[in-house]
């Protein structure tokens, strides 16, 4: 049943390790276009059924030995994007959110801890503010300033010449940077 | 807590130059001049250095929002369940297509199909609006199209004896079809484009004789830039569609590629008739490694870069530049200069762009012009200021018609009439949509379907127009006539 696991045990590794990495983020990427995380589970679950395809038949990016990483990683955020865009256009991204925000979305990111309150303040003011973003836009911003990926690499994730990718990620900041702001004014206090 | 935003200081005279570079300085995606050019400047300047550090609030909340949890996040997919479930879970895939090509730069890439979950929602035609999406082009549009109960447009002009005897046939759109751009020759004949749930497939539609139908033909390989601004029918036998690196070009019966040499991304194009039209473009440097934003124009058969004046040669904010042609053919650009918190108008006299007005105090991001003396300014969304209105002699300050519109990201979408009639859409997908109209001098109000997309809007007479919206799940083309909507059968 798992011919291609037996001969070729390296694929499935790249794999394995892809998939302890790289799960939890590509869940953040993707709730970050589709904004909800049940949707995004499950965009994030169809984009690694398609990479145990390949990892099974040993195609690219899951090639044994000469696995590579990096590429595996641009190939995993491609699919996901692919996929969240057309979830998103499909009309089958879940219109209401949950009243409480799930224990998974507010585990502590890696830095500083936050109190809760302000957790959830962000994180609506975040949610707000991307949802003025297009979803492309938005996916250019989360690659860059989350996970750090280059204009070059965001590039070949969307499927967009350079140039393009670097017009599209120097105005989706500017314009992320002023919604987020006015969202903060709409929220919070007046700040001035 | 709610983070605040830096305290405001004023900027300098060199700051336009460098805030481009600002939301990219913390990465390796400026050459190491420019890092080092911005570098410096932020060592002096207040004004870049609070930008820079509003840039850094918000990549700072979206780690914590978005990215990755901590090391005590438990895993919700293992090895395990690929190694037991995988066949159950493809069993449930009936189609089993394998498709997803690599790498992912590939032209002929597709995406893998599964079964999708959850309910469906009605398509956020609204949140779509502003989408820009690169498309490569298959060669041939669709297979199915023959199976639609449409043949090609007819040809010869349509008569109203003919339109009346002709009720319009429904219009069966491949599911989930996203419609992008529209724009209309006249009141009989428009053409609309958009893709399919692969998004390797544009959909071409063309209205003709009171039919909407998908256009039969092929399509050449060009990479599409595709937004409610790509297309621009300037007559029913000739218009543009804008791409990376080049144009499509209705002419003689068919959509034809044409390449424009050192250009990047089209993605602005206006025409006013067969030989004269004008573009927004990416013009590339020499070595295409970098670039700035310009102008485009076609006459003599041929696009070509208009050179600008020199303070607007550094461009590399998109939107700091926006044009809008008259319907005689003048060209009016709106350039909004961060540095100085200004606003500049310049106008096409002949044979270049002089700076016709500025605007000190305002930030204006979209420029409409219907002729020399009727046209507005509009912002990025309502709370970045009100309207400015030009009469042919000065640009005055009106105020948005917040009481019955609402705060609307739509803001930015004005549209005006044959008869010089300003149309501001707002409150879409806020359960309702409104229209403002700007009629001697003040505004009223009037209804539109909140689905529609404002950027769509083409009227092609004061009480005629076409928009794309949606009805329930499915994206829709709507009729305005005598004051009432309509979605077009489908």
């Amino acid at each position: 049943m798992h011919d291609a696991v037996a001969s070729d045990p390296y694929p499935t590794e790249a794999f394995a390790r892809a998939l302890s990495t790289l799960q939890w983020p590509l869940v953040g990427f993707v709730r970050g276009l589709v904004r909800d995380e049940e949707q995004a589970r499950d965009i994030v679950q169809d984009v690694f059924v398609d990479a145990w395809k390949h990892a099974r038949q040993g195609t690219p990016p899951f090639t044994g030995a000469a696995s590579d990483p990096d590429g595996i990683r641009r190939w995993l955020f491609h699919v996901a994007y692919r996929r969240a865009v057309s979830a998103y256009r499909r009309g089958k991204v879940i219109a209401w959110q949950p009243l409480e925000p799930s224990v998974e979305t507010l585990l502590p990111w890696d830095g500083e801890p936050q109190p809760f309150d302000d957790q959830i303040a962000e994180r609506e003011v975040l949610r707000e503010a991307l949802q003025q973003l297009s979803i492309e836009d938005a996916a250019c911003v989360l690659l860059h300033a989350v996970w750090g990926l280059t204009s070059t690499e965001i590039a070949e994730i969307l499927d967009i010449s350079l140039a393009a990718a670097k017009k599209r990620l120097t105005r989706a900041k500017q314009r992320l940077r002023i919604s987020y702001f006015d969202q903060n004014r709409t929220q919070g206090e007046d700040p001035r | 807590m709610i983070t605040r935003e830096p305290q405001p200081v004023l900027p300098g005279p060199d700051c336009a130059a460098i805030a481009p570079l600002l939301p990219l300085l913390d990465s390796s995606d400026l050459s190491p001049e420019e890092a080092a050019r911005a570098r410096a400047h932020l060592e002096t300047c207040a004004w870049c250095k609070r930008e820079h550090a509003a840039h850094a609030i918000v990549s700072d909340a979206l780690r914590r929002q978005y990215g990755e949890p901590s090391q005590g996040a438990i895993p919700f997919l293992t090895m395990e369940n690929f190694m037991n479930d995988f066949d159950r879970y493809n069993t449930r895939n009936p189609s089993g297509r394998l498709a997803t090509t690599y790498p992912p730069s590939d032209t002929a890439r597709t995406v893998p199909d599964y079964p999708r979950r959850g309910p469906s929602r009605r398509t956020g035609i609204a949140a779509v609006a502003a989408a820009v999406l690169l498309v490569g082009l298959a060669a041939t549009l669709f297979a199915l199209i023959s199976r639609t109960a449409h043949g090609p447009a007819h040809t010869g002009a349509p008569t109203a004896t003919a339109m009346i005897q002709q009720p319009p046939a429904p219009l069966h759109l491949p599911a989930g079809t996203t419609l992008l751009g529209l724009s209309m020759a006249s009141p009989t004949d428009g053409w609309a484009v958009g893709i399919t749930a692969d998004p390797q497939h544009v959909l071409l539609l063309r209205y003709h004789d009171g039919q909407w139908a998908i256009w039969p033909g092929t399509l050449p390989q060009l990479q599409l830039l595709l937004s409610p601004d790509s297309l621009s029918m300037d007559s029913p036998t000739d218009g543009w569609m804008t791409g990376d690196g080049g144009m499509l070009h209705y002419t003689n019966g068919q959509w034809v590629a044409i390449a424009i040499p050192g250009v990047g991304a089209i993605d602005k194009v206006q025409m006013v008739s067969p030989t004269d039209g004008w573009a927004k473009a990416f013009i590339q440097s020499a070595d295409k490694q970098s670039g700035v934003f310009g102008m485009l124009r076609y006459t003599g058969g041929a696009w070509s870069v208009v050179p600008l004046p020199p303070a607007l040669r550094e461009i590399s904010d998109e939107t700091q530049l926006d044009f809008s042609v008259t319907a005689s053919g003048e060209c009016w650009l709106l350039y909004r200069v961060a540095s100085s918190n200004s606003t500049e108008i310049l106008r096409y006299t002949g044979d270049s762009f002089q700076v016709v007005y500025t605007l000190p105090g305002v930030q204006g991001y979209h420029i409409t012009m219907r002729t020399s003396e009727n046209g507005w300014l509009t912002g990025i969304n309502a709370s970045s200021g009100p309207l400015y209105h030009f009469d042919g002699s000065a640009w005055t300050e009106v105020a948005s018609p917040a009481s019955f519109i609402g705060q609307s990201s739509s803001f930015d979408t004005l549209v005006i009439s044959p008869s010089g009639v300003a149309w501001l859409f707002g409150g879409f997908g806020q359960g309702g949509g409104v229209v403002a109209r700007y009629l001697n001098g003040s505004w009223q109000a009037a209804s539109a379907p909140s689905t529609i997309n404002p950027g769509t809007f083409r009227l092609v007479a004061d009480d005629e127009g076409w928009a794309i919206g949606a009805v329930g799940d499915h994206n829709a083309l709507y009729h305005y006539q005598n004051g009432n909507w309509s979605p077009y059968p489908n």
